[in-house]
C-alpha cells in the first residue's frame, strides 16, 4: 500500500500490465510503490543512479550488468514503470495455469543469455564471457588462469565450431541447472 | 492626554488579564498535565476515533490491506493475525541469498571448489533483481510506511474523500490540529525555552557543591517536561530499575526528540557537535548548568580527542551518565543500524536504552536530507501527538577478550530485540554515501575460492587469497 502513489495508476494501466506480465493487481500497485520510493528525483522514470544507490546493488558483483538490463529497452536512459515491470516479469515462477510468454523458461534463459552478451549479436564472444568473469572474481585470479577458464568453458558448450556461444548452445550448456528455481523470486500475493 | 491615558488604561484591562490567564493555565497545565494524565487520555480517545475511520476504509478496501495490530512492541500480541498481515505488506519472500556487508566466515576446509560453468552467474542476478524489488535498507530511511490511516493527509492523501464520514474527521482533525493545538504549543515552546534559559542560568549561577547537582536534575526533568508538552510527548517508561545513574547510556536515533524522550524522565550529560541557531540555543544554556561535552565539527574527527574527552568523564562518579546515539544519524524507527565502535572503548559500564516511536499518532523521524529543522518541528507540532515507549535495559560490560565491534553488536542486538526493531549490520551512513568498495570485493573473493583453477600457478594463486 503506498503512501501517495498507489492511487495515481489507473486501473486501465493495471489491467494492461497485468495482462501483458501476469502480475496480479496487489502486485502492481505494490511494485510501483517500490518504483515511487526509488524514484528520488520524482520524474516518473528511473535513472541508473536510482538503481546503484540500493546498497545491496552497488555490492553485488553483477550489479552494473542487471542494471543494465533494465535500459536496454529504452532509448533515453531512462526506465518508466511500464518497462520496469516488465523485467521483472521474467522473474515471475512459472506455473503451468498462469502460461505467459515472459516468465517462461525460454525467457529466463534469454534474460540470463543477454547478461553475457552486451553487444546484443546473439552470441557470447570470449572476450564477452571473460568480462562477466572478470567481473565475478575481481582482482583474486590472474589474467592467464582466467582466460584458460574462458576457453575451456566454450569448448564445452560450442557445437558449431564458430568458438563463441550462441543461445541455443547456451540453453543447452544449461539444460541440467535448474533455471525455473534459480531465476524466480517468491511474489507474494 | 486624557486619550492617551484611557488607552493605556484599556490596555492594561483588556489586553493584560487574558494574556495573564493563558500564560497561568498554560504553566499550570504543563505541569500538572502529568499527573492528571490528560495527555494519556487525548491519546486514548485518539485511538478510538482511527479505529471508527479504519473500519471505514476496510470496508472500502478488504481487511488484509488495511489494518495491523500495533501491539506492545516485545510480546503479547495475537501472533497468526500479526503475520498474517506481516505478509501483505511485503513484495517478494527472501529465503536464498542476500549480500551484506560481512560475509560469515566460512572455516577454511570443506570448501569444495568447482568448476566454472556458466550458470554460476544465475544467483548473483537474482539477489540482484531481489534487492530492486525489496531491499533492507533505503526503506529505513524514509516514513514507516502505515497501513491504517491517521488522518493526517501527509501519510495518505486521497483517503479523505472516500466517504462523507472520513471528510468530516479529516475537516475536524485538520482545524483542530492547525487552529487549536499548533498555537498552544507553540506558546508552550516559547515559554519552555525561557524557562529553561532561566532556570539554567540561575543553575548555573550557584558554586560546585552537591546541591546543585540536585537542583540541575530536577530543573532539568522539570524544563525537559514542560517542553514536551509542546509536542503532546506521552511517554512510558518500563523497567525502571535499570535506569542509568552513571557511565554511558545508549539509544536507538530516530529524531532529536529522543534527548528530549529521555531527559524527561532522568537527567544526562549530553555529547554531540555543536550547532548553531535553534539548538545552538539549547547547548549554551544547558552547558551553563552540567558538564555537557560539545564538540567542534573539527573536533569530532579527531577519534582520540573524543576517547579522552568521554573516559575523563566516564571516570568521574560525580558526573551524570552520558547518553549517546551510537548509529550516528537518524533511522526511521524499523530497524537497528550499525553501532560505531568508538563509544564501546571507552570502557566503563554500558546502559543499552531502547526508544520506540507510535507511528500511528505522528512519525517522529527527521528525514535531514529531505526536511530542515524548523519544517520538521512544523510537522511535528501540527501531528496529533508523539507516543512512544521506552525500555531501560539492563547494564552491559564489555567481556574478556571481546572485541568493541563485537560488544556493539552485541549491544545492538539487545535493543533490537527488546524494540522489536530488525537488526541490521549495515552502516547508517549510507544514507548518504555510497557503500564501501571492500563489501564487492569479499563476494568477488569468495566466489574466486571456490573456483576451481587449473594452471599449474593455481596452488600458489590460492595460498595468496586464503
Amino acid at each position: 500500500m503506498g503512501n501517495k502513489s498507489s492511487l495515481m495508476l489507473q486501473e486501465q494501466d493495471i489491467r494492461d500490465i497485468q495482462a501483458e506480465t501476469g502480475f496480479l493487481p496487489s502486485q502492481i500497485e505494490r511494485l510501483y510503490s517500490r518504483f515511487t520510493s526509488l524514484d528520488k528525483g520524482d520524474s516518473g522514470t528511473l535513472s541508473r543512479e536510482d538503481f546503484l544507490r540500493i546498497p545491496e546493488l552497488a555490492i553485488n558483483p553483477l550489479g552494473d550488468r542487471i542494471v543494465h538490463a533494465f535500459f536496454k529497452e529504452s532509448e533515453d536512459d531512462h526506465v518508466n514503470f511500464r518497462q520496469f515491470v516488465r523485467v521483472l516479469a521474467h522473474f515471475r515462477p512459472i506455473k503451468k495455469a498462469q502460461d505467459n510468454k515472459l516468465n517462461a523458461r525460454e525467457e529466463k534463459l534469454r534474460f540470463a543469455f543477454k547478461m553475457y552478451d552486451l553487444d546484443d549479436d546473439e552470441r557470447i564472444s570470449r572476450e564477452e564471457l571473460l568480462a562477466v568473469l572478470h567481473m565475478m572474481v575481481g582482482e583474486n585470479i590472474s589474467d592467464d588462469q582466467l582466460n584458460s577458464i574462458a576457453e575451456r568453458t566454450i569448448l564445452e558448450a560450442d557445437r558449431d565450431g564458430d568458438q563463441m556461444i550462441s543461445f541455443e548452445e547456451f540453453c543447452s550448456a544449461l539444460e541440467r541447472t535448474d533455471v525455473e528455481q534459480k531465476m524466480s523470486i517468491k511474489f507474494l500475493k | 492626554m486624557a486619550v492617551v491615558d484611557a488607552l493605556a488604561t484599556v490596555a492594561l484591562t483588556v489586553v493584560i488579564p487574558p494574556f495573564l490567564i493563558v500564560l497561568v493555565t498554560v504553566l499550570v497545565l504543563a505541569s500538572l498535565g502529568k499527573s492528571l494524565g490528560l495527555r494519556q487520555k487525548y491519546v486514548q480517545f485518539l485511538l478510538k476515533v482511527f479505529e471508527d475511520g479504519n473500519r471505514i476504509l476496510v470496508k472500502k478496501f478488504g481487511r488484509q490491506r488495511l489494518s495491523k495490530n500495533y501491539g506492545k512492541a516485545s510480546g503479547d500480541e495475537q501472533e497468526e493475525e500479526e503475520e498474517e498481515d506481516q505478509v501483505s505488506r511485503e513484495v517478494i519472500c527472501r529465503d536464498k541469498l542476500v549480500l551484506r556487508p560481512t560475509l560469515d566466515k566460512d572455516n577454511n576446509e570443506g570448501l569444495d571448489t568447482h568448476e566454472f560453468e556458466l550458470g554460476d552467474c544465475l544467483d548473483y542476478i537474482r539477489t540482484g533483481m531481489e534487492a530492486i524489488v525489496d531491499d533492507e535498507v533505503t526503506k529505513r530511511f524514509s516514513a514507516e510506511e502505515l497501513t491504517s490511516w491517521n488522518f493526517l493527509t501527509r501519510t495518505n492523501c486521497q483517503y479523505e474523500f472516500i466517504s462523507v464520514r472520513l471528510t468530516i474527521f479529516w475537516v475536524v482533525g485538520f482545524i483542530l490540529r492547525y487552529f487549536l493545538l499548533l498555537p498552544l504549543r507553540i506558546i508552550i515552546l516559547l515559554i519552555g525555552m525561557v524557562v529553561m534559559v532561566v532556570c539554567t542560568y540561575i543553575v548555573g549561577c550557584l558554586p560546585e557543591s552537591k546541591m546543585k547537582h540536585r537542583l540541575n536534575s530536577s530543573v532539568s526533568v522539570f524544563c525537559f517536561d514542560f517542553l514536551s508538552g509542546a509536542l503532546s510527548l506521552v511517554c512510558t517508561y518500563h523497567n525502571q530499575e535499570n535506569v542509568p545513574r552513571r557511565g554511558i547510556c545508549v539509544a536507538n536515533h530516530t529524531t532529536p526528540i529522543d534527548v528530549l524522550v529521555l531527559a524527561c524522565d532522568n537527567t544526562y550529560d549530553m555529547v554531540g557537535q555543536r550547532h548553531g541557531g535553534f539548538l545552538g540555543i539549547f547547548q549554551r544554556a544547558l552547558s551553563r548548568a552540567s558538564a555537557h561535552i560539545w564538540f567542534e565539527r573539527s573536533e569530532s574527527k579527531d577519534r582520540f580527542a573524543v576517547a579522552r574527552r568521554l573516559r575523563e568523564h566516564v571516570e568521574d562518579p560525580e558526573k551524570l551518565p552520558i547518553l549517546i546515539f551510537p548509529e550516528g544519524t537518524c533511522i526511521n524507527n524499523t530497524s537497528v543500524m550499525q553501532f560505531k565502535k568508538g563509544t564501546f572503548e571507552v570502557g566503563g559500564i554500558i546502559y543499552p536504552v531502547a526508544i520506540k516511536y507510535d507511528p500511528r499518532f505522528g512519525d517522529a523521524f527527521w528525514n535531514s536530507s529531505k526536511e530542515s529543522m524548523l519544517s520538521y518541528i512544523y510537522m511535528m507540532m501540527t501531528s496529533w501527538a508523539i507516543v512512544c515507549d521506552v525500555w531501560y535495559l539492563p547494564p552491559m560490560t564489555r567481556r574478556e577478550g571481546e572485541s568493541s565491534i563485537d560488544f556493539a553488536n552485541r549491544v545492538k542486538a539487545e535493543i533490537a530485540r527488546q524494540g522489536g526493531l530488525v537488526d541490521l549490520v549495515w552502516d547508517g551512513g549510507l544514507k548518504r554515501s555510497a557503500p564501501k568498495i571492500e563489501w564487492k570485493q569479499q563476494y568477488q573473493q569468495e566466489f574466486s575460492r571456490r573456483l576451481k583453477v587449473q594452471n599449474v600457478n593455481a596452488e600458489k594463486k590460492e595460498e595468496k587469497t586464503e
